[in-house]
């Protein structure tokens, strides 16, 4: 091996390896700490939610269920990332993107199987990417910064869902304002459904094979195709882009409706897969700031995406079920934890930046 | 048409003082973070951190003012994590921001449920009322006050201002650019934080999960409408405390409720639809010192 293809491989394990596992680390010790403090044994909170993640393939199967809309909401971040851009905005474009493809879930009653499911997660992508879109348009349109106009386009989406979901969809007789269901032919099949050995009466669904494919996918466009070379390119030098006859401008719109796409997938988990099979808005809040986290922890790589969705699908579903065993200790440490993940693997992030530098220096 | 006589009430008027308070006190932390080149999205977290704090301290101490002190303290402390982490660390200033803001978000919701049991927790007494307005009113007109004459005036703030216009220049100088930046931020913080505890002890008299409701971000919008300065983002933010006035304080026929509600965010995007290309951010936002050699 020679040197140049070491330090490459240095740089892999230390940025992309270690980085992120020390601030996993870090993150359980701190909430281990405050589990101590409210008076828990946090080797016992902790070897109870492995258990309930990994001590049967129905945890597995769960585990997998709370991770799949991670990667959705992720991707959008990671995607806009490549080409230099900052898209918080996945909330928001999550939520039209799930009002789409329920929408068509429901409207479209007569379709058969594969046609309205494929044509439901078509809306929930071109719902996101019309959100998206916006800003992107905005910023190369008028210089305004996408993380602002899209955190504010999240607060607008959350504003719209709920007055048409209510003015236009919801039946009073219901008493939680959501949507009508959607046509058996838009049910995303489960798990159990395609592999034999999958526990049955399980909520883990096709989406994540779905979001599997996906990652693919888009390493293939990011790596192989043209578009991708562009989209690469803008974010690494958006000057030197442009000075290379890329068309920056449609490059970062059409990066941003992409971007938007994916989370707008995001729900597609919930109504389409096992369970409620409509519209519930308060179900899904959050998902797509924690995949902000997501895609950072996944160091943007589709891949990693994959693996940083299913940790915080172990810490969701493992909150959710830990409860029972020790009430007093909220699930909302899981949150905590999440934001301090983010918060560590910032700064180990550059220690490792500056520590290659040292290496890379002495020679 | 009582709508339209609502509008223009004294009342609403009043109203608009009220909501502008916290926005403007973010776009001021905004203000003087970016005039030493760092970008502070996490002002957001920053007020939901002050309001959570000042309305617990507020509660155990049964002091009102021990709270807002409270608020500026928790809001510092935020800053500082973002100071060593986007200065010292040199870590994006955005990522930076948004890991606060998560942090705030479930800390101050967690915090809230170990402690109360619930996700709202209201505040048992304020300050008292001044000629009908929170006393923190006035402070904020007079904290607008010094900072304009400090930014501009006198020779720290100078040299915070030519830390976001040329880092270099101020380093060469043999003045420190880090502790311009630290400066800058802390300040930005406890700004916010203020901002944050007169939302939740003088303004809705409760805390709730959430609460800082984009205050953060429309600060910031303010701060770019107000072209980076302080009279500007004032004036930008009391356009928005006039839409969030607004919001709480008319019906107006055949608009739905919902369309009111998002006013405050479409105002925002329009202000920055508008407002860029003509305004300039001092030129070193967002970027990191490196010192040569």
């Amino acid at each position: 091996m020679n040197s140049e293809s070491r330090r490459e491989l240095l740089f892999n394990l230390l940025m992309n390896g270690a980085a992120p596992l020390i601030a996993i680390l870090i993150a359980f010790a701190i909430g281990g700490l405050v589990i101590t403090f409210l008076g828990t044994n946090p080797f016992a909170f902790f070897s109870k939610m492995l258990d309930l993640n990994f001590g049967s393939m129905r945890g597995v199967s769960q585990m997998i269920y709370r991770a799949t809309p991670y990667f959705f909401t992720a991707m959008a971040l990671s995607f806009a990332f490549k080409a230099g851009l900052f898209n918080i905005g996945a909330e928001g474009q999550m939520f039209i993107g799930g009002l789409a493809l329920a929408w068509v879930g429901f409207t479209f009653t007569w379709l058969p199987f594969p046609i309205l499911f494929v044509l439901c997660l078509v809306a929930g992508f071109l719902g996101g990417a019309l959100w998206g879109a916006i800003p992107g348009y905005l910023k190369v349109k008028r210089g305004a910064h996408e993380v602002i106009t899209t955190i504010m386009m999240n607060f607008i989406a959350i504003a719209m869902v709920q007055y048409i979901v209510q003015n236009h969809f919801m039946n009073p007789d219901w008493g939680i304002p959501h949507t009508p269901s959607v046509a058996k032919g838009a049910y995303a099949p489960s798990l159990s459904a395609i592999i034999p050995w999958f526990p049955q009466g399980t909520r883990a669904n096709i989406m994540f094979l779905v979001a599997i494919i996906l990652a693919g996918l888009t390493l293939v466009l990011l790596q192989r195709t043209k578009l991708g070379y562009e989209i690469r390119a803008t974010g690494l030098n958006p000057s030197s882009a442009e000075y290379a006859g890329i068309n920056i401008s449609s490059r970062t719109v059409m990066t941003m409706a992409i971007s938007g796409g994916f989370a707008g997938m995001a729900t597609a988990n919930f109504i389409l897969g096992p369970g409620s099979h409509y519209f519930l808005k308060s179900e899904y809040g959050g998902i797509g700031f924690s995949g902000i986290a997501v895609g950072l922890l996944g160091r943007n790589n589709p891949l990693g995406v994959i693996l940083a969705a299913v940790l915080f699908g172990f810490l969701e579903n493992g909150a959710l079920g830990v409860q029972l065993y020790f009430p007093n200790v909220p699930r909302q440490i899981v949150e905590i934890m999440q934001a301090i993940i983010l918060i560590t693997l910032v700064i180990v992030l550059e220690l490792a930046r500056k520590f290659l530098k040292r290496l890379q220096k002495r020679g | 048409m009582d709508w339209l006589t609502n509008i223009f009430a004294i009342s609403t008027l009043l109203a608009t003082i009220r909501m502008a308070v916290p926005i403007s006190l973010a776009a001021l932390g905004g203000l003087f973070s970016e005039s030493t080149g760092v970008i502070n999205i996490a002002l957001e977290g920053i007020i939901l951190m002050g309001a959570f704090a000042g309305t617990i301290i507020t509660n155990t101490t049964g002091s009102p003012l021990l709270g807002l002190i409270m608020a500026v303290v928790a809001g510092t402390g935020m800053a500082l994590i973002h100071a060593i982490a986007s200065v010292t660390f040199k870590a994006n200033h955005i990522i930076s921001g948004v890991a606060l803001n998560l942090f705030a978000t479930g800390v101050t919701f967690f915090l809230a449920l170990v402690l109360t049991g619930g996700s709202q927790i209201s505040v048992q007494n304020s300050l008292p009322k001044f000629l009908g307005l929170s006393p923190v009113i006035y402070v904020t007109v007079a904290i607008f006050f010094l900072s304009g004459f400090f930014l501009y005036r006198t020779k720290l703030g100078l040299r915070l201002r030519a830390t976001g216009e040329h880092m270099a220049a101020v380093d060469s100088v043999g003045i420190s650019v880090t502790k311009m930046r630290y400066l800058g931020v802390l300040v930005s913080g406890a700004l916010a934080g203020l901002g944050g505890g007169y939302l939740a002890i003088e303004q809705a008299n409760f805390f709730t999960k959430g609460m800082s409701a984009g205050r953060g971000y429309i600060g910031l919008a303010s701060m770019i409408f107000g072209k980076w300065t302080p009279w500007g983002a004032a004036g930008a933010a009391s356009l928005f405390g006039f839409s969030q006035a607004l919001q709480f304080r008319i019906s107006i026929p055949f608009v739905p409720d919902e369309f009111l509600q998002m006013l405050p965010y479409l105002i925002t995007i329009a202000v920055l639809v508008g407002a860029v290309g003509r305004a300039t951010p001092p030129a070193e936002d967002g970027n990191h010192f490196l010192k040569e050699g």
